[in-house]
C-alpha cells in the first residue's frame, strides 16, 4: 500500500496523467451518453440512438466497447509515460539509490497499472449502467421494422430474431471482458515502456507492434495459416471484446457474442509473460 | 573501528571497455574518503555499483558487513552530479516522496528545507529552482535520514565560488559529527581540503590509497636561491638527507628524505660557505603528488 502512495504523489503531478485522465473521464460519457441523447434517429415508430443499443444486454457490451478504445489511447499513454517519464528525469536511478529495492520500485509500478485498470473498469460499469438505462427500452423491437431498417443497408432480406429479457444483470459480465482485454493491453504496454525507456519510442513501438501483428495476420491468412493467429498477443486481447456486429447492436435485435474463453486464457498468460519480462529487463540492464 | 565500506576486487564491463578494473578499497567508520582520479577513471561508476544502480561485472561490496543490500541504502544519504528529482513536483512533495522511501516521518522534511535554506521556496516546482537550490535540495534529501554515511559524486560540479564554499562548509561540519563520508571528485584541492583518506584510480585501477597526512608529511621541499646557484647545488649535495634537485624559474627546488627545517638547511649551507637570498618551505600538495602518481 505504501508503494502504491509513492507511486500516486509521483503522478499526481504530472501534467500528461492529468491530460489523458480527464480526457478519458469526459469523452466516455460524451460518446455514451450526451452524444445519443442529442442526435438519435428515429425510425417508424422506433428510435435508434448512435453508439447506444436500446437493449441493455447489448448497450454493455457497446460501452464497454467503446471504453476499449478510450483505454488504449489515453489510459496507456499514461502508464507509457509514468515507466518512461522516470527514464527521462533519471528518478528511477535515484529512487533505487535512496533506498527502494528492484522488486519494490517494480510492485509499485504493478499496484499502480491494476489500480488505474480497476478505476476505470469501475468507471465504464457506471457509464454502461447509466446509458442502459437511459436508453434502454426493456422490450422486444418489432422485427418488421429492422428487417425494413437492414434492409436499406444491406439490400437483402435478413432472418431476425428479436429477444431483450430487460434484466440489467444481462450482459454486464462485458466489463470484465474490458478489464482483461486492458489488462493485456496495460501488460505489454509495461513492458514496452521499460523497454523503450522514451516515451514517443514507446507509444510508436506500442502501436507498430498492433499494425505489424495485423499485417502478419493477414499474411498468415493468405497462406492459409490463419489458425496461429489466435495465439498471437494483440489478436487474442481483440478476441476478448471483438468487433461487434455494429448494425446489429444499434438495432438491438441480438445479444452480442458470448465470452471467448481460450482468447481469455491466451491473455492472461501473456499478461504474465510480458510483466516477467519487464522484470528481468529491469533486474538485468544498467540503471543509467 | 568498524568496516563501513568494503569493496573486494569490483570489475565493471561495459562491452570490451573496463571501466573499473579488480578494485579493492575499505572505508572505516568516520572515514571523509576520498576518490580520485581524472574524468574516465571509474569514480561514477564504483559508486553506481555500490549504490545498486550498477550491476557488477564480477567482484563484491558489502555496506556494514552485511552482502545482503536490502535497508542498507535507507542509512546513506547521497548527493549525486545533478540532482534528480520530479520537475513537475515542488520541492516539499519531492522529499515526501523521498521520505516515503526511506522510511522517515514526515516532519523531518520541513527541518532539513530549514537547514538547507529552502523552507521559503518549498511549495515551488523542482523545475523552477536554480541549480545552487536543486543542489542544495539534493542535500535536504541526503539529510533528511540523518544518515550515517554520505555518498558524494562530484557535488560541487557546476556550482559558483560561493555555493563550492557552503558545499564544503557543509560536508566539513558533517564529518565533525563523526559520519563517515565518501567523496568522490577529480579537484585534488577540494579532497585535500575535506579529506582523511584517499584512493586514486586510473583506467579503473586502484593506483594508490592511504591517508592525506601521510602524504602531506612524507616529503619535505624548499624552494632556495642564492648568487651563486651552481656552487650551492654542489654543496647541497652532501646533506645527509638529501634526495633531488629541480631548478624552476631561476630557483632551486629541493627534496629532501627525512623531515628537515628551515633552519637547518640554513645553517648547513652557512656552514659551507653559501649565504641564501631566499629560503622557503613548500607545503606539498595532493596535486604534486598525484600528478606523480598518475604519470608512473
Amino acid at each position: 500500500m505504501k508503494l502504491l502512495q509513492i507511486e500516486y504523489k509521483k503522478i499526481v503531478g504530472n501534467k500528461s496523467f492529468k491530460v489523458f485522465s480527464i480526457m478519458f473521464l469526459v469523452f466516455l460519457p460524451m460518446i455514451a451518453i450526451l452524444f445519443p441523447i442529442y442526435w438519435s434517429v428515429p425510425i417508424g415508430t422506433e428510435r435508434f440512438y448512435p453508439f447506444m443499443p436500446t437493449n441493455f444486454e447489448a448497450a454493455w457490451y457497446s460501452v464497454s466497447f467503446i471504453s476499449s478504445w478510450f483505454c488504449f489511447f489515453l489510459l496507456s499513454f499514461i502508464l507509457i509515460y509514468h515507466i518512461t517519464n522516470e527514464y527521462n528525469f533519471r528518478t528511477v536511478r535515484q529512487n533505487i539509490i535512496d533506498g527502494q529495492t528492484r522488486t519494490e520500485y517494480l510492485k509499485g509500478k504493478i499496484y499502480l497499472m491494476l489500480s488505474i485498470l480497476s478505476l476505470a473498469t469501475i468507471y465504464v460499469f457506471i457509464i454502461g449502467l447509466i446509458g442502459g438505462l437511459i436508453f434502454s427500452t426493456f422490450e422486444p423491437k418489432d422485427a418488421g421494422m429492422i428487417q425494413t431498417f437492414l434492409k436499406t443497408f444491406n439490400g437483402a432480406e435478413t432472418e431476425i430474431e428479436t429477444k431483450d429479457f430487460g434484466v440489467i444483470t444481462d450482459g454486464m459480465f462485458n466489463v470484465v471482458r474490458f478489464f482483461l482485454q486492458n489488462l493485456g493491453a496495460f501488460s505489454l504496454a509495461f513492458l514496452i515502456g521499460f523497454l523503450a525507456k522514451r516515451g514517443i519510442l514507446a507509444i510508436l513501438i506500442f502501436f507498430g507492434l498492433f499494425l505489424s501483428e495485423k499485417i502478419g495476420e493477414i499474411i498468415l491468412d493468405v497462406n492459409d495459416f490463419g489458425f496461429v493467429k489466435d495465439y498471437l498477443p494483440t489478436n487474442a486481447f481483440m478476441d476478448v471484446l471483438p468487433y461487434p456486429n455494429l448494425i446489429e447492436l444499434l438495432s438491438g435485435i441480438s445479444s452480442p457474442d458470448s465470452m471467448n474463453w481460450s482468447a481469455a486464457i491466451i491473455t492472461i498468460i501473456y499478461s504474465a509473460l510480458f510483466i516477467f519480462l519487464a522484470r528481468m529487463l529491469f533486474f538485468k540492464r544498467d540503471i543509467s | 573501528m568498524s568496516v563501513v565500506l568494503e569493496i573486494k576486487n569490483l570489475t565493471k564491463k561495459f562491452g570490451k571497455f573496463t571501466a573499473v578494473n579488480n578494485l579493492s578499497l575499505t572505508v572505516e567508520k568516520g572515514n571523509v574518503f576520498g576518490i580520485l582520479g581524472p574524468n574516465g577513471s571509474g569514480k561514477t561508476t564504483t559508486l553506481g555499483m555500490v549504490l545498486n544502480v550498477l550491476n557488477p561485472t564480477s567482484g563484491s561490496f558489502s555496506w556494514y558487513g552485511d552482502p545482503q543490500e536490502t535497508n542498507n541504502r535507507k542509512k546513506i544519504g547521497s548527493i549525486l552530479e545533478h540532482p534528480i528529482f520530479y520537475p513537475e513536483l515542488s520541492g516539499y512533495k519531492n522529499l515526501e516522496i523521498t521520505s516515503m522511501i526511506k522510511g522517515v516521518d514526515k516532519a523531518r522534511i520541513n527541518e532539513v528545507l530549514t537547514r538547507v535554506d529552502l523552507f521559503t521556496r518549498r511549495d515551488s516546482a523542482f523545475s523552477s529552482y536554480s541549480l545552487g537550490m536543486k543542489q542544495r535540495l539534493a542535500l535536504a534529501a541526503a539529510l533528511l535520514s540523518d544518515p550515517e554515511v554520505l555518498v558524494l559524486d562530484e557535488p560541487t560540479n557546476g556550482l559558483d565560488p560561493e555555493g563550492i564554499r557552503q558545499m564544503r562548509e557543509l560536508i566539513i561540519s558533517i564529518a565533525k559529527e563523526g559520519k563517515t563520508i565518501i567523496i568522490s571528485s577529480h579537484i585534488l584541492d577540494e579532497i585535500q581540503k575535506m579529506c582523511t583518506h584517499y584512493a586514486i584510480l586510473k583506467h579503473g585501477k586502484l593506483l594508490k590509497q592511504g591517508s592525506i597526512e601521510e602524504i602531506l608529511s612524507s616529503k619535505n621541499q624548499f624552494m632556495i636561491n642564492s648568487s651563486n646557484n651552481e656552487e650551492l647545488k654542489l654543496k647541497i649535495n652532501q646533506h645527509p638527507d638529501f634526495s633531488k634537485i629541480e631548478e624552476s624559474e631561476g630557483k632551486l627546488k629541493i627534496t629532501f628524505n627525512n623531515k628537515v627545517n628551515g633552519s637547518e638547511i640554513n645553517q648547513f649551507l652557512f656552514s659551507q660557505g653559501i649565504v641564501l637570498s631566499e629560503l622557503n618551505e613548500l607545503k606539498t600538495s595532493l596535486e604534486d603528488e598525484f600528478l606523480e602518481i598518475v604519470k608512473n
